[in-house]
């Protein structure tokens, strides 16, 4: 299709492994972005730091009948599929094929008891030959249940062959998972949950069975009688898992032990339960009888419902939940002990992920905000503003490379990745850990690592961690809109600055000219600042970038001295972005990197004193660290924002090869990873390209053909100054080479907001 | 159904919220033929807890001065005394003498005189489209209820002017047997010392306590693109007029209502500092937050195309907590945070035909109010009152319409009221206090 062909340039010059990316990733963005102008338009492909993303047509799955999406128009793919509306949340569950080999098929599996029927027209599936390879997916519409053979982008399933198809009466599937530890040749476990509350194990690979095996859990609704909200395996014990409910409750089921339901002496009571321990809301529960019986345990937590939870790793140290109340807490798993609590800006917490190494938990929900949460350091790392709605799933990225800073490239020197420099990122990762910690982080680690650096064995540079980035996070919404977000040591750091180099990369609000631009009033109202604490240990590179912006941030510096306000606030609102702002443009252009800095500095100026007034103000709770203001922590931009899908997304996760989406529609899209061939025909264009200034113009060049910037694709709106940012970034491009060591990230930081700071800033400053 | 039904809710309230005890009555209302665009929004209104008090002291005080007025307003403080004084907690009330009065004050053209709607042009179609157009509805009886406490102040204070010398006896006498008359003595005493304000300063800003509920201030600040020079220009607003777009929740919609604009071309602004007309940017941010936050969201939109209304059925949707991004830098409590209280829903894919209900929250739980039914929410279930994920509703032949519509109820008033409602309002009346004394 045209996508594809409008996309081919840009696919030598995206997926680059090599560190010296920024410039010609920004510009393959660019590139990409071109082809897709239109409002609205969905994406096909979208642009990371690693490379180019892209969906693959072929393996999107989804109910038999429908079209897939991208052959209707768009109203109409929507209206035929009402069902989903009101149906329970799309959700997406895998079975890893690792532990997993098909089984023979067979014809249907007589009807379990309960509220589902099998299977309508054709036969279940044989299995095809090379069926054994294959992961399983299972995904949920409205009251149907589809289990199919997934390849990742190889996938090309014969969506009229499910490996199994139920479809539920009165209740719907809400949320399910495999127990990937009990899967064996032709055997697996799946967990459903229901809207009615209910919990069924099957196994949809077993079609042997006269009677297929299938467990009830709350079937009479005794226990629960609310919708379930999501199922865990407990790590490390594949016959225990936890449910949670509407009702705010948990529950610990174990298989070993009898299914039915405790109150099987006819009284229509709740369970007697047992106070085990309490705390500050929330409370759990045990049995007081010798005789285990499920739910082996209840969890009451928070108010409304807990709309997730999870585990901090393969250890079960840790578990944390998200609940309607807007509480993330974390609690201790043993010992049922509350050890950190975070609320958000305002409204529930709709999801949560742990990073791979169990540090940090991201949030999203009703605030339209990412948040990370540092759980060793108890507070908030940052908060990342991009999503128009509510987010309704956050994931770390575990398999994207960490790699990659300027100043390796800059430097010239780009060593070769040793299990050393892994040994001791991972060291150094998991050094703060105290007792309470994880350590889980170790192992996760390394693996991640090693594959980075094999990945691309010249990026990782042993000798700086200082902006390095950590983490990757993926976010999608109920605004059909993916967002990738990286996450750097620095942000991590007490002292961080807001230098954020890959979240400030993509500045959207540029389209002044555009009305109807939704993303520009995000910088404007919310100032970018830097945490309360920046002053507080500020190194010697701080100062001497204080020294540089000086002149700049002097005018901000009084701005909340009352009769001063209008005026200095209308400075710091056209200041900051002053680089780009008609009159201002051309003096700054002759200084890019001061302008760049300066906006940095007005930033960072700014806050300090914005957070000691705001702070008064504060009500206990709100302003606390459980909630800080919104001036009080650094609010990050994404790398990447797309529209992905007509509908509000549910599903995100990433895996090894792919990163699949799902929307609330029911069709589950699956994007190829910048592919390592694209890697290597990367490392040839880039090494030329790091070579010489003049061939790293190339893509810029084409960045100024056309001038659609990054920012077109969240904001559409195309200011023509493009064309001169773009050059801009040549110019930092020079200027940084010479800058090349330690502290030249700060000047790679204000290359990118120069690059990337809108041309009319105004909407970007203050 | 109605017995039934009200014997269920009843059941369901005595078991949920036995812990507590406030003694909220829920009494649907009777639709008089069209008329639920009037009993969405006196149920809303009955559930901001600001407004009923206002209202029924007013009651109160009209009780107590004998004084035996007839307007829109002592229906509207009737009908809530009815309601909130019935012995069973559920039930049905007919607001007859409240529809009565409407009717009877406006005749056949509702609510042309509403100053706050900007109708222009469209105002005539305004009429065809959707006579009973519940925001309308709001902002007309909020702007009547100013003006008729506005009246009564003007004369009152005409008479303490004539009476000029009794004026500081009357005062006292006013305050000692109210506050001992009523139970909420913190309610009484502020209502009385803004009585006592009133007396002083009304004379350059006439605000009622609907200001004081409702009101905020929007700072519009424009710069200059030639001179540099910012200026701006406080507006107060009872309820903000939203425009909405497809799935994207409350949060975005204000950003984007804050938004930067460059006024060009023919909008070119006049600037003073340059003496001419020059280009210039232009946005509007909240600088006082209302206690209670009105938000309308424009879901009827004229197009063109079709030469008509259409309804906006986008799903938008609203958390139950709510902060402003969009404040000015130097707004007070520019980071309160605000509950949800009550909503206004629009049901029906089109404006002219259609239904209007109300879900409140109240103690601890959701209700919705379908004219005379009222039943029980499940706050999770609040989701599917956001509107439709689908794009389709505009494109669609008129045909097709039945299907979306059964999804079409989306949210139309969001009634969110500031957090500490009640620890910040005495602190405010002292303020109001001390300044009277100043004056």
């Amino acid at each position: 299709m045209m996508q594809q062909h409008m996309l081919g340039p840009s696919t030598s010059l995206g997926g680059n492994n090599n560190s010296a990316l920024q410039s010609s990733v920004l510009s393959d963005g660019v590139l990409l972005s071109h082809s897709q102008p239109t409002r609205e338009e969905i994406k096909k492909s979208f642009v990371a730091e690693d490379g180019v993303y892209r969906i693959v047509q072929s393996a999107e799955l989804s109910r038999p009948r429908p079209l897939p999406h991208y052959q209707m128009a768009p109203g109409l793919g929507a209206a035929a599929n009402q069902i989903a509306f009101a149906g329970s949340t799309v959700r997406v569950s895998f079975l890893n094929a690792a532990t997993n080999s098909a089984g023979t098929p067979d014809t249907a599996a007589g009807s379990s008891s309960f509220y589902e029927k099998k299977e309508l027209n054709g036969s279940p599936t044989r299995l095809e030959d090379n069926e054994d390879a294959a992961d399983i997916i299972c995904f949920n519409v409205g009251k149907e249940l589809y289990v199919y053979a997934y390849r990742g982008t190889q996938t090309d399933t014969d969506l009229s062959r499910p490996i199994d198809k139920r479809v539920y009466k009165g209740t719907s599937p809400t949320y399910h998972i495999f127990n990937q530890e009990t899967s064996g040749t032709g055997t697996c476990q799946l967990v459903i949950g229901f809207t009615l509350g209910q919990l069924q194990i099957i196994d949809p690979l077993d079609k042997t069975t006269p009677v297929p095996t299938s467990k009830l859990y709350n079937e009479d609704r005794y226990i629960d009688k609310t919708s379930v909200t999501c199922i865990r395996f407990l790590p490390g014990d594949s016959n225990i898992f936890l449910a949670s409910h509407v009702s705010g409750n948990l529950y610990v089921y174990d298989e070993r032990v009898s299914a039915s339901s405790s109150s099987s002496n006819g009284s229509s009571q709740p369970p007697p339960w047992i106070v085990q321990n309490e705390g500050e809301k929330y409370t759990t529960y045990g049995w007081k009888s010798k005789n285990p019986r499920n739910p082996v345990t209840r969890w009451q937590i928070g108010e409304g419902s807990i709309h997730q939870f999870n585990f901090s790793g393969p250890d079960a140290k840790m578990m944390a939940t998200v609940s309607h109340d807007g509480f993330l807490r974390v609690f201790m798993y043993e010992t049922q002990e509350l050890i950190a609590v975070m609320k958000s800006y305002f409204g529930g917490l709709l999801t949560l992920a742990w990073s791979p190494d169990a540090k940090l938990i991201a949030t999203g929900g009703e605030d339209d905000l990412l948040t990370v949460y540092s759980v060793v350091q108890k507070k908030v790392v940052c908060r990342g503003q991009a999503h128009k709605s509510w987010i309704s799933q956050v994931q770390f990225d575990p398999y994207v490379v960490r790699r990659s800073k300027k100043d390796s490239e800059s430097n010239g020197i780009a060593p070769t990745t040793t299990l050393d420099d892994v040994s001791r990122e991972v060291t150094m990762r998991s050094g703060p850990s105290s007792s309470g910690e994880p350590s889980y982080g170790i192992p996760k680690a390394v693996s991640t690592l090693s594959k980075s650096s094999l990945a691309s064995s010249n990026t990782i540079n042993g000798t700086q961690k200082g902006d390095e980035i950590v983490y990757r996070i993926g976010s999608v919404g109920h605004d059909t809109f993916l967002c990738l977000w990286d996450i750097t040591n620095d942000m991590l750091n007490q002292s961080n600055h807001r230098r954020h180099r890959n979240s400030t990369i993509i500045a959207p609000p540029i389209g002044l000219d555009c009305p109807s631009n939704q993303m520009m009033g995000r910088l404007e109202d919310l100032p970018e600042i830097s945490p309360g604490g920046a002053g507080g240990s500020s190194t010697a590179s701080d100062s001497q970038h204080n020294t540089l912006t000086q002149n700049q941030s002097a005018p901000q510096e009084k701005p909340k001295k009352k009769r001063f306000n209008r005026k200095a606030f209308g400075l710091s609102k056209f200041t900051s972005g002053g680089s780009s702002n008609a009159s201002s443009s051309g003096q700054r252009t002759n200084t890019l990197s001061g302008a760049g800095t300066s906006s940095d500095g007005t930033r960072r100026n700014t806050p300090g004193i914005t957070s000691q007034i705001s702070c008064c103000k504060e009500t206990r709770l709100l302003g606390s660290t459980f909630c800080p203001g919104i001036r009080d922590v650094p609010i990050i931009e994404p790398l990447t924002c797309k529209k992905v899908s007509h509908d509000r997304l549910t599903v995100l996760e990433f895996r090894k090869d792919c990163v699949v989406t799902a929307c609330q529609e029911g069709f589950i899209c699956t994007w190829s990873r910048p592919s390592d061939k694209d890697d290597m025909k990367q490392e040839g264009v880039n090494s030329t390209a790091a070579a010489t200034p003049e061939s790293e113009q190339k893509p810029s060049v084409s960045a100024t053909a056309s001038s659609y910037g990054y920012g077109s694709e969240m904001s559409n709106g195309i200011p023509p100054s493009r064309s001169s940012s773009a050059y801009s970034n040549h110019e930092l491009q020079q200027l940084r080479s010479p800058n090349a060591t330690s502290p030249s990230y700060r000047v790679a930081a204000a290359s990118t907001s120069a690059y990337h700071r809108p041309t009319y800033a105004w909407q970007n400053a203050n | 159904m109605g017995a039934n039904g009200s014997s269920q809710l009843e059941k369901e309230i005595s078991t949920t919220d036995s812990v507590n005890t406030t003694n909220e009555h829920y009494y649907g209302l009777v639709n008089f033929g069209n008329t639920c665009y009037c009993n969405s929004v006196i149920q809303a209104l009955f559930f901001c807890r600001p407004f009923r008090e206002r209202i029924l002291n007013y009651k109160q005080t009209l009780k107590k001065s004998g004084a035996s007025k007839d307007n829109l307003v002592t229906c509207l403080a009737d009908l809530f005394h009815n309601i909130a004084n019935q012995k069973r907690r559920v039930g049905t009330i007919a607001p007859k003498r409240f529809i009565t009065k409407l009717k009877k004050e406006n005749g056949n053209n509702l609510f042309t005189q509403n100053s706050y709607f900007q109708l222009s042009k469209d105002s005539e179609l305004f009429d065809n489209y959707m006579q009973q157009d519940a925001h309308e509805f709001f902002n007309y009886l909020l702007n009547t209820i100013s003006e008729t406490l506005i009246t009564e102040k003007k004369a009152e204070r005409e008479k303490t002017l004539r009476h000029g010398t009794i004026k500081k006896g009357n005062v006292t006498v006013n305050m000692a047997p109210a506050t001992a008359g009523l139970q909420r003595d913190d309610k009484t005493g502020e209502r009385n010392g803004i009585t006592v304000e009133g007396n002083d300063f009304r004379n350059s800003t006439e605000t009622t306590w609907i200001h004081e509920i409702f009101q905020g201030i929007l700072t519009n600040e424009t710069r200059c693109l030639s001179c540099e020079t910012v200026s701006s220009k406080d507006e107060n607003f009872l309820d903000l007029s939203i425009d909405v777009e497809q799935n994207t929740s409350i949060t975005h919609c204000l950003r984007v209502f804050s938004e930067t604009e460059t006024l060009c071309g023919d909008q070119k602004y006049f600037c003073e500092t340059c003496s001419s007309k020059q280009e210039a940017q232009k946005r509007m941010r909240i600088k006082k937050p209302p206690q209670l936050l009105a938000l309308h969201l424009k879901r009827f939109k004229y197009v063109d195309s079709l030469n008509r209304h259409t309804k906006l059925s986008y799903r938008v949707v609203f958390p139950l907590e709510l902060r402003l991004f969009n404040v000015s830098d130097d707004a007070e409590h520019g980071d309160r945070m605000y509950d949800l209280v009550a909503t206004v829903v629009h049901c029906g894919a089109t404006p002219n035909r259609g239904h209007y209900i109300t879900l409140v929250k109240s103690n601890s739980f959701w209700l919705v109010f379908d004219d005379d039914i009222v039943e029980k929410l499940d706050v999770s279930s609040m989701e599917e009152f956001s509107g439709m994920s689908t794009d389709a509703n505009i494109q669609m032949p008129p045909g097709n319409q039945s299907a979306p519509q059964k999804n079409s109820e989306s949210a139309y008033i969001l009634f969110y009221q500031a957090r500490n409602y009640a620890a910040d309002n005495p602190d405010h009346n002292h303020k109001s206090k001390n300044s009277t004394h100043s004056v």
